[in-house]
């Protein structure tokens, strides 16, 4: 689709510019004023953000890396390892026959 | 419950946990919080949509108020939900570390590939539909609004199949040397009977919630006496949708029981209470279970209930007077009907768990004959692996009060709906929508009742095949990992506080903007 027929030129300001080198070029500015305007024109926008960014820290920074640890990556080197440790699982639980 | 692995334990009152207990609490914390948001993304995205293709056709810019309205709150349901499914691929990694090695080849391509590509659709055409009302064409910015709705449904393909697989696992082959099932066929994967109808029935009940969401919160702008006439616009596309979502809902729901009839038919007889098989095997339309009875006794399986007969039959087999298994002819067999049960299978699941460990053991000593010996063996019993770990045929059977009540419960309530929203539809087209004060407090609370059959239909779906982390080839027991309960009841609780601290956050948020109401 080319940006003529995406973009409203009624409305200006970020409208790409007829000096504009290349269409990659101006498109990457229009998706940059948009992202940009955007953001900053939020009203509750700005309050879930500050939510989402608060909950990714604390799954990441906090939850991921104190309490989740992957099991198998910590503490077994290598893919055999780890199959080895899985098949002694299965197979070293199993009630008598 | 099942506790193979050498698992730590917790006292909480006079009840001992153990991992498996902690990890499945926590674990249907997790995905239960994360269906709170999930089905209103899936649903109200394609309301919106509906409500800019009206904009875009007509031109009446009351119809983009609308739309940006309920832009918004799609916006803050997406904002608080987004990310609360990762919290179960931690879970995976972490508590359930032998059942995501063994089928870790099986989804870990296709649910990673489907997150980038939710993650780029959502990047890109979520910024459009948000910011881009005053700087792109109409047209554009309605493709944009599609392409979120189209998006966020088709992100959640991957997971409804790993789910299929799960209750039906086909299209794979267990590699004993990696102790992983591998996919051998991708199509049977994607396209298993099973994983079909987990789609269509999930996403459809998706789209009903969103409705009851969208004509609950609309009787109450009514009830109020505020935004009439956007709330009456609303509440007749949200019925018309809700409605047709309903029908949809009960068109795919029996066919999945068709399918659990087929291949999990221990959880068809739970959902009906239904211990001994018979021939035109009724449906309890009302009952009080027996929450005391297990497999084989004598007890009542009910206090109270009201039958329909046959009609478990027809729903089961296409046939009203067709014979359905019941729990006991299914942990104890039935020769006359030619059904084996759990007790024989465990004697198969064990001969293969032992030439398993014998196949191990031979390849680790370097005697190949021996191997390859056990390997023939193991391959001609392993479709009952899982019930090598049972103690007790009984173990096969799944808690039958929750699976009985989540079960009538959603049907109940899915029955309820589609006639809210014909009452709906005829009041708005006789142009009394606003009096009917008794409809807009029952399509208000409607929404509640909404996640409760949504919620439900999950707990019939997970409970109702317990004990299997993966239907007869492996038990939650052995699913998890060798660790501390402690370990997992401490981030249990650190994830309760979470995510109430996080739905509070959600209502209030919402609760604020939809009193601004689309003046904002």
């Amino acid at each position: 689709m080319n940006n003529a027929s995406i973009y409203n030129k009624e409305n200006t300001g970020v409208f790409p510019s007829e000096k504009e080198k290349t269409p990659v070029a101006a498109l990457s500015k229009q998706m940059y004023c948009l992202y940009r305007d955007g953001f900053r024109s939020m009203v509750v926008g700005r309050t879930l953000w500050k939510i989402i960014l608060l909950k990714l820290f604390i799954m990441f920074a906090v939850l991921k890396l104190f309490f989740f640890p992957n099991y198998l990556a910590s503490n077994f080197n290598t893919e055999q390892e780890r199959a080895n440790h899985v098949l002694e699982n299965l197979t070293g639980t199993a009630p008598s026959r | 419950m099942l506790s193979a692995n050498t698992h730590k334990e917790v006292v909480v009152g006079d009840q001992i946990l153990t991992t498996v207990d902690w990890a499945r609490a926590q674990f249907a914390l997790t995905a239960m919080y994360h269906w709170i948001f999930v089905p209103l993304t899936l649903g109200l995205s394609f309301l919106v949509a509906f409500f800019e293709s009206i904009y875009v056709k007509t031109g009446n810019e009351e119809w983009k108020k609308l739309t940006r309205f309920w832009m918004t709150l799609f916006g803050v349901n997406f904002a608080i939900g987004v990310a609360t499914g990762i919290i179960l691929e931690f879970e995976f990694g972490t508590n359930w570390s032998n059942y995501s090695w063994m089928v870790g080849d099986i989804f870990g391509a296709p649910l990673a590939i489907e997150g980038i590509f939710a993650f780029f659709i959502e990047a890109t055409f979520f910024a459009v539909m948000f910011f881009g009302w005053q700087r792109v064409g109409k047209g554009f910015h309605l493709f944009s609004t599609w392409m979120v709705a189209v998006g966020s449904n088709l992100s959640a393909v991957w997971i409804l199949v790993a789910n299929g697989w799960m209750q039906f696992p086909t299209g794979m082959a267990f590699n004993p040397d990696k102790a992983r099932f591998e996919m051998q066929n991708f199509w049977d994967v994607a396209l298993s009977p099973v994983a079909v109808h987990k789609f269509t029935h999930t996403t459809s009940s998706a789209f009903l919630l969103a409705s009851l969401f969208v004509v609950g919160i609309s009787a109450l702008f009514l009830l109020q006496e505020r935004h009439q006439k956007m709330a009456k616009r609303s509440m007749v596309v949200a019925a018309v949708f809700g409605f047709i979502a309903s029908v949809f809902v009960g068109l795919t729901g029996d066919e999945a029981a068709f399918n659990v009839a087929h291949r999990q038919p221990m959880k068809l007889a739970a959902m009906e209470g239904l211990y001994v098989g018979q021939e035109k095997a009724p449906i309890v339309a009302m009952g009080i279970i027996n929450s005391s009875k297990k497999p084989g006794d004598d007890l009542p399986a009910f206090y109270q209930e009201v039958k329909i007969p046959g009609l478990l039959s027809l729903l089961a087999n296409r046939d009203p007077n067709s014979f359905v298994p019941g729990i006991n002819d299914l942990v104890f067999g039935n020769a006359e009907r030619n059904i084996v049960g759990a007790e024989q299978r465990m004697v198969t699941g064990k001969i293969a768990l032992a030439e398993l460990a014998r196949y191990k053991y031979a390849r680790e000593k370097g005697d190949e004959a021996e191997a390859a010996a056990a390997l023939a063996i193991f391959d001609q019993h392993k479709g009952d692996l899982g019930y090598g770990y049972l103690n007790n045929p009984a173990e096969a059977a799944p808690p039958v009060s929750t699976t009985f009540y989540s079960f009538h419960i959603m049907v109940v309530l899915g029955t309820l709906f589609p006639v809210i929203f014909l009452a709906v539809l005829y009041f708005a087209f006789k142009g009394t929508l606003e009096y009917q004060r008794w409809l807009n407090l029952v399509c208000f609370f409607s929404i509640f009742l909404g996640y409760v059959a949504s919620q439900a239909g999950w707990v019939v779906a997970e409970v109702g095949r317990q004990p299997w982390a993966i239907q007869g080839l492996l038990p939650v027991g052995v699913a998890t990992t060798n660790i501390a309960a402690s370990n997992v009841q401490t981030t249990f609780f650190i994830f309760l506080t979470l995510f109430t601290a996080l739905l509070l956050a959600e209502i209030r948020i919402m609760m604020k903007q939809i009193k601004i109401g689309p003046e904002a």
